[in-house]
């Protein structure tokens, strides 16, 4: 009840705007002082202001740096003026892009994908490791001697997230029976994924990656004899780096180092970029790493015009190596620097409310706030004891989403917001919302790859078409992917199918059944079994194929065709091609070492998916995201889309994931930084510190991109059943009750 | 049909849309992802198209001024590819970088009714001299080169019916104004070259004019209103059901369940193949940072 107690006071004190929907219970939120509420308006309808215009229009040889906070219009003079460039006749290709997540650039892509821009060249948008990696592939053969690659004649190996962890489970891997890391209990994939993290941080942060145990060890205040995990983790990131180097395999981190160490440097490659690029706009340049600012202090300077946008009071990114602190340095190199203090998007209310809660979450940094406090607000919220449970909790958000689009709010103008989102709760909700009729999408698809039904079958069939790879399905296996496969098979006759077809991996044929059980299956379904059955024959008596390769043979020639369980089931076939576009880069950078030690390719495919090594990611899917859609995030998701909403739902406010960093026993975000000072050990009072920070940052950059209000998903106990109190609600418990 | 927001038309696209609306509208419209094999063996087929790629990519590095021994080095002990380099590097007119202006991999757009027409040219070189149907001295020649690494030559005829051939031309008298300092490049003074890698000696040269950008752009805009405006009804199948054998959709439409041989394509569909080629250099995920 703890939950309630903190809200029943100010259940009738204060309310944030007209537009709020009736809650089904005493919650109905009216205007009480009649303040018209700012409509919903993109930031493109905004009439600009001078100062906008000032920048928009500014001679093309400036150089500006621009920062405000969240809603001060800095994006849309961004994009306006990159409108101004194209319309001055600098021609598309001369203008560079850079921002630290491509999501980020949705308003550039928007301007310079309308048919209104004009002809010419296309202008570039890229990230830093999109740069890198541009350059490491046309300019390769020019210093794969002199970074010390043991091939530099052949071409390299770009391996993705998923193939890097692959060469860092088969590295490390043997090493645990010589004791290493003994003492932590993390998973083995975690393990694999923070040394490659590791990498990439040294990397991007700019130091030697040979210094990772080093740094991680100096910063350690806890018991010393779990010091050594630190060493550990610097023997396996030493190891990963020469396996790379001896086999031309380039990691992100490598790709990263050879462009600023090598490649940067390299006359022929610098004078390309410097030739190509006279513009530059940065945008989000808070959000990231320091190794942009190593090469953009030379870089800014060549370039013809800049324009850096810099958000204050931002960097969600510091687990990916965000130091906005490094970044804004970029400012000396510009001639001109333009500060924007109005919100554009903040009406009085949220930004009272974004007050109170600033300095509820840190009250010592009151006096640096921008936002102003003053008017009265509050936030609707899921009331108790009626939503006490997750579903109730749930039942009610989708209620009140339901009455928001009644009311005229279009539901792209919702999203609902959470530290985490499960895939339970990504699921129950869209579901829930699905069943209103109401359109909702999530960042990713509900499920990991691995865990798609239509993954699973394909695995399984691909092992019942390769005996020799001795992975026999079990006959569970076999039965859920007969029920995939073949339409309109049910379980009852899928399992009875399998008990009596499937003998030690072999499949009999439909005619040795027993009639009586032919008529139970039905001879239709009995049919497109021998189709199955006989394709498979047909496939084992033939050459093996690589996987991928089979994958799409079997999906082209029977699964999808007419009387198949992928004919008509298009979700499926995009998990298909999601699995096979995962099996086809595995191939490319595995291949070659498989093929050298003798191992079946697709063998090693499905004993890593077994273990969670690969197929654990969320493939983006084929689809684009629909237009107007409730959208369904982890908050820092929503954060680096660059846009605002009108309406916000926060959900699971007790949680301690609002604030408290993941743990992550061999990697450090904090400390792995160059704000670090390196003779310091790293103490509670810091962490505790860094979590205020983080909530701040996090809470402050939600508000700023709400234009109408915001309602809280509270249930008594959380999604797994626990009762929670994190610092938000405390938070929240403290902002309302100090107005 | 509805087109995705902010679509950009393409020559390939298009040529999908004049062999078979019903695949344009599964591949573009409906985005039904549908991965059954084009063409078989799938092996055989995927290193052609590797290496049709890592051609490309070679002659970029070229023009980037890496020099050659260092490039064919990376190369070495591919037989297919050393061929098609030595070709490439024999060829007259491309040794002096210097005096080529050269412009390799270079992307241009234009609008065109209510959408953008976009393009990927392989080469814009800049040169001096003038082509022949011109006077003495009167502009300079911009020539479009495209890298085809098919098996067979194609016929002209059957080259001068394609889009790209009519698209690259007319986008770069639409778009290329940055090229030619600030102002539009005459018809007259662009032509394109298809260059095979395979038969050196054999390009096909195709002029270009004003009354063809008049006849392309009446062209263009007319396809582009047209699927615009067809309806929300299942679009037509093609007639020519040759063309399923190497089309993905083929479970889809009813239309046969093997993928066609790599051996028993026609010209039509080798062509095709090199036509289509799109390896994504860009395929491996990149992390965002
Ligand atoms: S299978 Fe044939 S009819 Fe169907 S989309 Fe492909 S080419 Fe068109």
């Amino acid at each position: 009840m703890a939950v309630l107690c903190v809200f029943e006071p100010l259940w009738s004190i204060f309310f944030i705007c007209a537009k709020f929907p009736s809650g089904g219970t005493n919650l109905t939120c009216q205007s009480q002082n009649g303040t018209p509420v700012q409509e919903t308006m993109s930031l493109t309808e905004f009439k600009l202001t001078a100062s906008q215009l000032d920048i928009i229009e500014a001679p093309l040889d400036a150089r500006i740096f621009l920062d405000g906070p969240a809603g001060s219009g800095k994006t849309t003079v961004g994009v306006e003026r990159l409108k101004r460039l194209l319309e001055a006749g600098i021609p598309g290709d001369e203008i560079l892009l850079l921002v630290p997540q491509r999501t980020l650039a949705a308003p550039y892509y928007d301007v310079l994908q309308s048919p209104q821009a004009a002809p010419g060249g296309s202008a570039s948008i890229l990230t830093i490791g999109g740069i890198a990696k541009r350059m490491v592939e046309l300019f390769w053969p020019l210093v794969s001697e002199q970074a010390g690659f043991a091939q530099p004649n052949r071409p390299p190996t770009f391996l993705t997230l998923e193939t890097a962890q692959y060469y860092m489970a088969h590295l490390v891997r043997p090493l645990f029976s010589q004791g290493l890391f003994e003492g932590i209990t993390i998973e083995r994939n975690r393990l694999y994924s923070q040394i490659v993290d590791n990498l990439n941080k040294a990397t991007l942060v700019g130091f030697a990656h040979t210094e990772i145990g080093m740094r991680l060890k100096s910063a350690w205040a806890g018991d010393p004899g779990q010091a050594h995990i630190y060493e550990d983790a610097q023997t396996c990131a030493n190891l990963f780096r020469e396996y790379c180097l001896e086999h031309n395999l380039l990691d992100f981190s490598l790709q990263v180092e050879l462009f600023t160490q090598h490649l940067w440097p390299e006359a022929l490659c610098r004078e390309y970029l410097m030739n190509q690029y006279r513009h530059l706009i940065i945008d989000n340049l808070e959000e990231d790493v320091p190794v942009t600012f190593d090469v953009l202090k030379e870089w800014v300077p060549a370039f013809e015009s800049a324009l850096l946008i810099f958000d204050l009071g931002a960097g969600y990114r510091r687990f990916l190596g965000a130091d906005p602190q490094t970044t804004s340095r970029l400012s000396e190199y510009c001639d001109t620097r333009v500060s924007f203090l109005n919100s554009f998007t903040l009406s009085e209310k949220l930004s009272s409310l974004g007050h109170a809660l600033s300095v509820a979450i840190l009250p010592e940094q009151e006096a640096a706030s921008d936002l102003l406090p003053g008017a009265q607000f509050s936030i609707p919220y899921s009331p108790l004891p009626e939503t006490r449970y997750y579903p109730q909790m749930l039942n009610w958000v989708s209620d009140q989403i339901e009455a928001l689009i009644e009311q005229g709010t279009p539901p792209g103008e919702i999203v609902v917001l959470a530290p985490y989102l499960s895939d339970s709760l990504r699921f129950s909700l869209v579901e829930r919302l699905d069943g209103r009729g109401i359109p909702a999408y999530s960042h990713r698809p509900s499920r990991s790859l691995r865990d798609e039904p239509a993954t699973q079958t394909l695995l399984t069939l691909a092992a019942l078409a390769h005996p020799e790879w001795g992975l026999l399905p079990s006959a569970f296996e076999l039965t859920y992917a007969l029920i995939q496969s073949i339409e309109s098979l049910d379980l009852v006759r899928a399992r009875l199918l399998t008990e009596i077809v499937y003998r030690k991996g072999k499949l009999l044929p439909f005619e040795q059944i027993r009639p009586e059980m032919q008529e139970r299956i039905t001879y239709k379904l009995g049919l497109a079994y021998d189709g199955l059955r006989a394709w498979l024959e047909a496939y084992i008596q033939g050459p093996s194929e690589e996987l991928d390769h089979f994958l799409s043979h079997i999906f082209g020639e029977l699964l999808s065709q007419a009387g198949y369980g992928f004919h008509s089931d298009y979700d499926a076939a995009e998990v298909a091609a999601n699995l096979i576009e995962s099996v086809r880069k595995f191939r490319w950078g595995v291949g070659e070492r498989l093929e050298i030690e003798g191992t079946p390719l697709g063998k090693e495919y499905l004993e890593m998916v077994k273990d969670g090594v690969i197929a654990a990611q969320y493939l983006s899917p084929w689809q684009t995201e629909p237009e107007d859609a409730v959208f369904l995030a982890p908050a820092t998701t929503f954060l680096m889309r660059n846009r605002s909403a009108a309406y916000q739902f926060w959900l699971d406010i007790g949680s301690r994931g609002w604030h408290e960093r993941i743990r992550q026993p061999l990697t450090h975000p904090y400390v792995l930084s160059r704000q670090w000072d390196l003779a310091r050990p790293w103490s509670d009072l810091d962490e505790l510190e860094a979590s205020r920070q983080s909530l701040h940052t996090l809470i402050t950059g939600l508000v700023r991109r709400c234009r109408e209000g915001i309602l809280l998903g509270i249930s008594e106990l959380g999604e797994q059943g626990y009762e929670h109190k994190g610092q938000l609600i405390k938070a929240l418990d403290r902002a309302l009750r100090s107005v | 049909m509805t087109l995705p927001k902010n679509f950009q038309f393409s020559q390939s696209s298009l040529q999908d849309y004049v062999d078979c609306p019903r695949r344009f509208q599964l591949r573009y419209i409906q985005r039904r992802a549908w991965p059954a094999l084009d063409t078989a063996p799938a092996l055989e087929s995927e290193l052609f198209m590797q290496r049709g790629a890592q051609f490309h990519h070679l002659v970029h590095q070229y023009f980037l001024g890496i020099p050659t021994e260092k490039l064919a080095r990376q190369i070495e002990g591919d037989e297919m590819l050393e061929g098609w380099w030595q070709n490439f590097t024999d060829l007259q007119g491309f040794q002096n970088l210097e005096d080529l202006r050269a412009r390799p991999e270079i992307s241009l757009s234009a609008p065109l009714g209510e959408f953008r027409l976009m393009a990927k040219y392989d080469v814009v070189a800049l040169t001096p001299s003038s082509p022949a149907h011109l006077p003495e001295g009167k502009g300079e020649n911009f020539t479009i080169y495209d890298w085809k690494t098919s098996r067979k030559r194609p016929k002209r005829e059957w080259l001068e019916k394609k889009l790209q051939t009519r698209v690259y031309p007319y986008l770069l008298t639409r778009a290329g104004a940055q090229l030619n300092g600030g102002q539009p490049i005459p018809p007259e003074q662009i032509e394109m070259i298809y260059w095979f890698t395979d038969f050196p000696d054999q390009p096909a040269r195709f002029s270009y004019s004003e009354e063809q950008f008049t006849t392309a752009e009446a062209y263009l805009g007319g396809l582009i209103a047209e699927i615009n405006n067809l309806g929300d009804d299942l679009a037509p199948l093609t007639k020519d059901e040759f063309r399923c054998n190497y089309c993905p959709y083929r479970s889809l439409c009813s239309r046969g369940n093997k993928a066609g041989l790599l051996d028993e394509m026609d010209e039509f569909n080798e062509s095709e193949i090199g036509f289509e080629l799109e390896l994504d250099f860009e395929g491996i995920t990149e992390v965002e940072y």
